[in-house]
């Protein structure tokens, strides 16, 4: 819970890792690149007092995870978002397996997203069951870049993604997270065009996709899919961050999202340990639209991000908030 | 809502200035030659643009440098990430080869790129003058005109969207802007651009046609041009972004504090 001027905010972080990216789990330069990316967005976009060094970022302990998320972090409640990469590490880079163990230690705090890849046939729509029932998982993290072999990645049109579509919907797991990625085939294409969660989305209603980074860099495509599609959501991961340096063009990406969904429809996420959710939290509170931007965008209430910050997610994972911090 | 403020894409102030990239003489190269001959390079490849953020590569700080050699010309590129799309990757070094070699005075033209999953691939494709589809066989299903086609289309709806708001800072009321012309379009280089771009697309150019066109290039009902300018604001502020991000993360990648400010 985090308290500021008498309101208090929920926090759902809706987008956290606990990822091995060690030198010795690198299986091949694609590892190493993979994790030097992730680091420059690190120190890019966070403050200085936040930079870590590379080695602390390519491996945390889990005991400074829990501190930096709900000690000084203010997190009430995270969801794990695997993303298996085992092409690019030997044992992979944040598997179901990897989180499971800290999120049954600390089932108060962590809920736990399984994953699936329709590559994965019979045996995966079998192991999705098994998730669900060994974890009760409520969400899959979906990362359709991930290759396999001479495969460079799949799309939610698919066929075989349909099956696995309709196998959630049957298990009671509603919510599906999208995250796009740069490597995906065929390399011809598009590939953050998020066309497919349009198709997949309208097909499956009783379904919410929640589009990570808000679908940045493709945020117009992203917005045009969530006016048409009313269970699509925007998952703030890469764009909050842009408040520390760039607060005019976060302005201007919050000023679009909440005109195209409106406030009920976008989720914080910190991508820890890309960023650390205390920074982001006190900043955003504090943040409001600037004057000149708000003919256009109008002002962002607390309401909004109350519920921005926790109440939405809270909302699709059917988690519990205190009523000091509900909204009416 | 609509083009009134023209807020989006100012951003943080205009984009800074980055170094110039290093010209090096190669053996037995004089140094004014190469000089005079990599200058040449800077200038056509500054006509090169990025295809999702349509800015120029040397002002993106992605021309590291360019090496002049007696009998060729190497174009080294770098990027912000190492899986920055191969398609995008491709299509800025082979523009880039094609730029060089227009003003490398008969020398062969290569371009590098390091420090990136796909840098060989490319770097051999493109200097050997090969299509993205043999460079990258089993992966791509086609070239990439389409792509390209398509990523013109999304800078056509933000320069129009550019040259809008400009018209509405200048008076212009929202209903006007769907009766507007080319011909009251500003002088400038967004209208330059614009005007470009819609050429680039077979898009009617002459004065009297629509300012605000759809995305098919269509004139439109003033409900359609709103919308068309709603998308170019959206755009511009993704585009922006995008911009910004590939800045900064090329600049902490290279430590290159002038493209990071």
């Amino acid at each position: 819970m985090y308290t500021k001027d008498g309101e208090q905010y929920f926090i759902v972080d809706g987008h956290v890792h606990f990822w091995d990216a060690s030198p010795e789990n690198q299986a091949n330069k694609y590892g190493r690149g993979w994790i030097d990316c992730f680091y420059d967005y690190h120190r890019n976009l966070s403050p200085a007092e936040y930079v870590w060094p590379i080695e602390r970022f390519e491996r945390y302990s889990e005991d400074g995870m829990m501190e930096d998320l709900f000690g000084k972090g203010y997190v009430d409640v995270a969801i794990f978002q695997p993303t298996a990469l085992k092409e690019f590490y030997h044992r992979g880079f944040n598997t179901v397996e990897q989180d499971a163990v800290v999120a049954e230690r600390h089932p108060e705090h962590f809920i736990l997203n399984g994953s699936f890849d329709p590559r994965d046939g019979d045996a995966g729509l079998e192991q999705l069951a098994r998730d669900r029932d060994r974890y009760g998982i409520r969400g899959v993290k979906l990362y359709t870049a991930e290759w396999r072999g001479d495969s460079r990645g799949w799309s939610l049109k698919d066929p075989e993604a349909k099956r696995y579509l309709e196998r959630c919907a049957e298990l009671g797991i509603e919510n599906i997270h999208v995250h796009k990625g740069p490597t995906i085939w065929p390399l011809n294409r598009d590939a953050f065009d998020v066309a497919d969660v349009d198709d997949a989305a309208s097909s499956f209603p009783e379904l919410n996709f929640i589009v990570e980074h808000v679908g940045l860099p493709r945020l117009e495509d992203f917005c045009w899919i969530g006016v048409q599609e009313k269970n699509v959501y925007g998952g703030l991961s890469v764009a909050l961050p842009f408040i520390h340096t760039r607060p005019r063009y976060f302005a201007q990406i919050i000023g679009e999202l909440l005109y195209w969904l409106g406030e009920d429809r976008i989720v914080f996420g910190s991508d820890y340990a890309i960023w650390e959710p205390k920074w982001l939290i006190e900043r955003f509170v504090d943040f409001q639209i600037p004057e000149d931007l708000q003919g256009e965008y109008g002002e962002i209430s607390t309401e909004a991000k109350r519920k921005i910050l926790g109440l939405n997610e809270a909302r699709l994972y059917g988690i519990d908030v205190p009523a000091t911090a509900s909204v009416a | 809502m609509a083009a009134s403020q023209g807020g989006a894409g100012c951003g943080e102030g205009e984009p800074p200035a980055v170094a110039a990239p290093a010209i090096v003489a190669g053996e037995g190269v004089e140094r004014g030659e190469a000089e005079r001959v990599g200058a040449g390079v800077l200038v056509a490849l500054g006509g090169v643009r990025d295809p999702e953020l349509d800015e120029p590569l040397p002002d993106l700080g992605f021309v590291e440098g360019v090496e002049v050699h007696a009998e060729r010309v190497v174009v080294r590129l770098r990027l912000p990430t190492f899986f920055c799309a191969a398609n995008f990757t491709y299509l800025m070094a082979a523009d880039a080869r094609d730029a060089a070699h227009a003003v490398a005075e008969g020398r062969s033209v290569a371009v590098t790129l390091d420090d990136h999953f796909v840098g060989e691939e490319v770097s051999e494709g493109v200097s050997d003058g090969r299509a993205f589809s043999e460079t990258f066989d089993r992966l791509a299903e086609e070239d990439l005109d389409e792509l390209r086609r398509h990523f013109r289309r999304k800078a056509h709806t933000v320069r129009q969207w550019t040259v809008a708001s400009e018209l509405s800072r200048r008076g212009w009321s929202h209903g006007a802007l769907a009766t507007a012309r080319v011909r009251d379009a500003p002088a400038g280089g967004g209208t330059e651009r614009l005007l470009a771009l819609r050429a680039e697309l077979g898009y009617d150019t002459g004065p009297d046609s629509p300012l605000v066109l759809g995305p098919d290039g269509r004139a439109m009902s003033a409900e359609g041009v709103s919308l068309a300018l709603d998308l170019g604001r959206l755009t511009a502020v993704s585009m922006s972004a995008n911009t910004t991000l590939c800045r900064g993360l090329l600049g902490v990648r290279y430590g290159l504090e002038e493209v990071r400010a």
